[in-house]
């Protein structure tokens, strides 16, 4: 297999993007700047709508009973509600231990007094997707406080999920438009700089392919450079915010979905944009018939 | 009009009479409303213009030439765009050199050559395929005689030497008769005479 003319187009591409650097950086930072905001925007949401699915599946109910009533007296007012499998009795002391072996004993004494947790009540529902009526109804009776349960906070994920994944895109979309359009204005000025050169290939017998992939190479040049950017600073810093939160909140760590997938995407993206502008562009001045 | 392989043929008239757009007609810059142009047994019309081009040579009135590439990278860029290997573009722009009479300027660039420097690099870009058909369309117009009489005796070794096929575009009659040469004339895009051999005064070649 002859592969000398990909051998001299990648030189040419080279050469292209030297002749043109101004309009070629601006093109990479723009086009990086749009997958580092694509790739976190995507790790984001893919995360918010993981723990907001953990917390979904939450099958417990947590009652807090109002100041001066004791957790006990609510036990026999709840068990006998239709929707509850179990009631069970925490003991705000045993809360506070369960906690040492995860933030340390120390970190917890000088964030938290031994007695920060009251005493409370675990419900476990029948049905997790049936908890709003069950917890209207605790919430409306005598002596309870505050109900505390995991899909409450899952819904507000989840709009806040809804509400990133709206501006977001738009964001996103505009940024990937800017991107696109400056790809191609650079594809553009690379076509035209090379004038020339797409005459002799045409008299010497290249056909319009042949021609072509000059710019082609060279457009994927630029969009790969700026995926890779991108991908590294994204691995950088998914590496550093995986590891800050795992010292922050260790039962979290586990949890946060690993930035590969979102990687991938960032890769795929930049040399994809970019070609389709070194496509656009070299068709408008080479067309594809070979006449 | 029918010209024989490895025959050389003047195509000559004033401006405007229709020689670069016959010549057109041979690359394919553009297609005969009617009629048929036969290269090799072959229609043009049914053949992909850029197999048609790889068995030519295109040479041009304007040089054309890549002004950050020295003389020797020009005329290798015509082998290389057609994925030629490098040691094979290297002995061949070499042979070129030779043959162009620029073996001790060929790092020079085109700014640094002069006018008829410059053309003799188109020329052997326009060479360095090995080309059967040599299409030139007023190559000598913006030369001096003695250049002029260089780039005809550089295409004159390549069609005795290689059986070249030569058609040749010009309006000054002593380009004419620096050689013996077959000799088509056109007027509005009409044949008006087809000879060979003789001298031929100003009036008949390029007159409309």
């Amino acid at each position: 297999m002859n592969l000398w003319p990909v051998f001299y187009r990648l030189r040419d591409a080279r050469q292209g993007i030297a002749r043109n650097i101004w309009a070629s950086l601006a093109t990479v930072v723009l086009l990086t700047l749009t997958l580092l905001m694509l790739g976190g925007f995507l790790w984001l949401n893919v995360n918010l709508a993981q723990i907001a699915s953990l917390l979904e599946r939450q099958v417990h109910v947590r009652v807090f009973p109002a100041a001066g009533t004791a957790a006990r007296s609510l036990l026999p007012l709840l068990e006998p509600l239709p929707g509850i499998e179990a009631v069970e009795l925490l003991d705000g002391e045993l809360v506070y231990q369960q906690l040492v072996p995860v933030f340390g004993l120390e970190t917890l004494m000088s964030a938290l007094p031994a007695d920060a947790f009251a005493d409370s009540l675990s419900v476990e529902l029948v049905d997790p997707d049936k908890a709003e009526p069950v917890v209207a109804h605790i919430r409306s009776l005598e002596g309870v406080g505050e109900v505390i349960w995991g899909q409450g906070f899952a819904r507000v994920l989840y709009q806040i999920s809804n509400g990133l994944q709206r501006g977001g895109t738009l964001l996103i979309a505009g940024f990937l438009l800017a991107a696109f359009l400056m790809s191609l204005t650079t594809m553009h000025l690379a076509v035209l700089n090379r004038e020339v050169e797409m005459q002799i290939q045409r008299w010497v017998g290249v056909g319009p392919w042949g021609i072509r992939a000059q710019f082609l190479i060279e457009a994927f040049l630029l969009g790969l450079f700026s995926s890779v950017l991108a991908g590294a600073v994204f691995l950088y810093l998914g590496e550093v915010i995986q590891q800050a939160i795992a010292s922050l909140v260790p039962f979290m760590a586990g949890q946060l979905k690993s930035p590969g997938l979102v990687i991938g995407v960032v890769l795929l993206t930049g040399p994809v944009l970019a070609l389709v502008g070194g496509g656009l562009a070299s068709h408008r001045a080479i067309g594809t018939g070979d006449r | 009009m029918t010209v024989a392989s490895g025959e050389w043929a003047f195509l000559v008239g004033a401006s405007g009479m229709g020689k670069t757009t016959l010549l057109k007609l041979l690359y394919k810059e553009e297609l005969a409303d009617e009629g048929r142009v036969i290269i090799d047994g072959h229609d043009v019309a049914k053949v992909p213009g850029s197999r048609l081009r790889r068995s030519m040579g295109i040479i041009f009135q304007t040089y054309r030439l890549l002004e950050r590439k020295a003389a020797f990278e020009n005329i290798a860029y015509g082998a290389e765009v057609l994925g030629i290997p490098p040691a094979e573009v290297r002995r061949r722009t070499e042979e070129i050199l030779e043959l162009i009479g620029l073996r001790d300027k060929a790092h020079r660039l085109p700014s640094e050559l002069s006018g008829g420097e410059q053309q003799r690099v188109a020329v052997g870009r326009a060479l360095i395929n090995q080309p059967k058909l040599i299409v030139a369309d007023e190559p000598t117009g913006d030369l001096d005689p003695e250049n002029t009489d260089r780039v005809l005796e550089i295409l004159d070794r390549v069609h005795r030497e290689r059986k070249a096929t030569v058609l040749f575009a010009t309006h000054a009659v002593e380009v004419v008769n620096r050689l013996n040469r077959r000799v088509i004339r056109l007027q509005d895009g009409r044949i008006v005479s087809d000879t060979t051999g003789g001298y031929w005064a100003h009036q008949e070649a390029s007159a409309p």
